[in-house]
């Protein structure tokens, strides 16, 4: 058959087509466990950066941590799993308990009602899991840091992270985001560690569990502790902060289970 | 084309056919991925790795691809090729793919790939296209990591992340160096890109286009 015959070019097209895809499937699925092992400690980076557990420098800014010092940080991390609607926990329940790596795949979802209030809405996002990790960090049986997942919708992209509680489940030790597509230099400065440092010390949650913290306009935080400065220029990313920090905090989120941490029934 | 030796087609896109500097290919890359030497290092090398077996795997096949899908076979090859090593970085250097993110997708349609594909590995032996397509990825690694000392050095004050100028803290009344806000941006690379392109014309006269 000739080179440049019809058939001769289906041939070569279908026989590179092959080829190639093999060379690709063959490296993904080869490196897939690595790969898998690298998310792993990276989100373990950042639990324990939203912890405020990873160690400083003398000027504070966090030092670059090698992965064996992560893995043996995160040791300390106790994860559990708990119902979001009751804040019960349900990983060492009786009956059939969650464990907590069958979130990963794919959780069970339940609709938010579309007639709650605006305060326990999750911005446009419809569904929110129906039973969540939750990540503590204990000091001699009592519970020191609290690590809590949340997501939801920035200007582009869905953005992921973690919110950290101190033991008293009402003042913020740090926040963190590990995925998001905002814009670099707008929206994107929520990476900023100049920006992420107002967070800690700030009060998030009042004694009967209403949510006090707000993200307001940069320059606008009106003298108000509870207020934090949003970002110039990302006013929708601000929003969406401002958005998922109340909701996830709030009766519609993790509202029930603070309110048990607060009663103490997760000491010890 | 008098036979060129093999040092000639290693060495020659580095300095005196330099692909960027004076094809003036893959700037776009070369904007995007420079504000630090760490992150300019590790495009260099996946470039150089992609045009290196692209040129390979195209020479390889020369003889039987049809010139009417010829593009085509090229693009899947060297597709492929970023894919695989997309995959590798993702794998062993997590952090520094997760700061390249899409560029190192975008290597695909980085001119210098192609361009050596299509120029030279369509016409020449799979050693000497190899050779070639190291080279280019050189001559490409070796303006990268220019750029990125200088931006680097002046946007940030350090080199690798290690301190080289001390910032100047008015608190703490420590260093001295201010940052230059530029540097950081990406329209500082076209600067010093074209400072480059002039102090390389000088001293080589040959490159100069002609006007008009």
């Amino acid at each position: 058959m000739r080179r440049d015959s019809v058939g001769g070019t289906f041939l070569v097209a279908a026989v590179l087509c092959i080829v190639c895809s093999i060379a690709v499937s063959a490296t993904a699925v080869l490196l897939k466990p690595t790969q898998v092992e690298n998310e792993k400690l990276d989100q373990q980076k950042n639990i324990l950066a939203a912890a405020g557990a990873l160690p400083k420098d003398k000027e504070g800014k966090v030092e670059d941590v090698s992965d064996a010092k992560i893995t043996e940080l995160y040791n300390s991390v106790e994860t559990i799993v708990i119902d979001l609607d009751t804040g019960e926990r349900v990983d060492n329940r009786e009956e059939d308990p969650i464990a907590a790596d069958s979130l990963d795949d794919k959780p069970k979802m339940e609709k938010i009602p579309t007639d709650a209030p605006a305060a326990e809405k999750l911005g446009d996002i419809k569904e929110r899991p129906k039973y969540s990790q939750v990540f503590l960090l204990k000091k001699e049986g009592q519970i020191d840091v609290i690590v809590l997942p949340f997501y939801g919708k920035g200007l582009w992209s869905t953005m992921k992270g973690f919110i950290a509680l101190e033991g008293d489940a009402q003042t913020i030790k740090g926040l963190t985001y590990y995925s998001h597509g905002e814009t670099p230099g707008l929206g994107g400065e929520v990476d900023n560690p100049d920006w992420k440092a107002q967070w800690p010390g700030t009060q998030a949650v009042e004694d009967d569990g209403k949510v006090v913290v707000s993200v307001t306009k940069a320059g606008q935080t009106g003298g108000i502790d509870t207020n934090i400065d949003g970002l110039s220029g990302a006013t929708i990313t601000t929003k969406g902060v401002d958005t998922m920090v109340r909701y996830w905090l709030g009766p519609g989120g993790f509202g029930p289970f603070l309110a048990k941490v607060r009663k103490g029934d997760f000491n010890g | 084309m008098a036979k060129e030796t093999t040092k000639e087609i290693l060495l020659s896109p580095v300095f005196t056919n330099n692909p960027i500097a004076l094809q003036v290919l893959g700037i776009c890359s070369a904007l995007a991925v420079t504000s630090k030497m760490d992150k300019a290092l590790t495009m260099a090398l996946a470039v150089t790795v992609v045009t290196g077996f692209s040129n390979l795997s195209v020479s390889l096949v020369r003889k039987f691809i049809p010139s009417s899908i010829r593009i085509i076979v090229q693009m899947t090859i060297i597709a492929s090729l970023v894919i695989i090593v997309d995959q590798f970085l993702k794998a062993y250097a997590f952090n520094i793919s997760k700061e390249l993110s899409v560029f190192v997708g975008l290597i695909i349609t980085n001119c210098i790939v192609m361009g050596r594909a299509e120029a030279y590995a369509m016409k020449h032996e799979p050693g000497m296209s190899f050779l070639d397509g190291i080279g280019n990825g050189l001559g490409y690694s070796l303006i990268l990591l220019i750029v990125a000392f200088f931006r680097e050095l002046f946007g940030f004050g350090t080199l690798f992340g290690i301190t080289i100028l001390p910032l100047y803290d008015a608190v703490k009344d420590s260093g001295w160096y201010t940052t230059n806000g530029l540097m950081v941006l990406p329209p500082s690379a076209f600067f010093i890109i074209g400072i480059i392109i002039w102090v390389l014309r000088t001293f080589r006269p040959d490159q100069v286009e002609t006007e008009g």
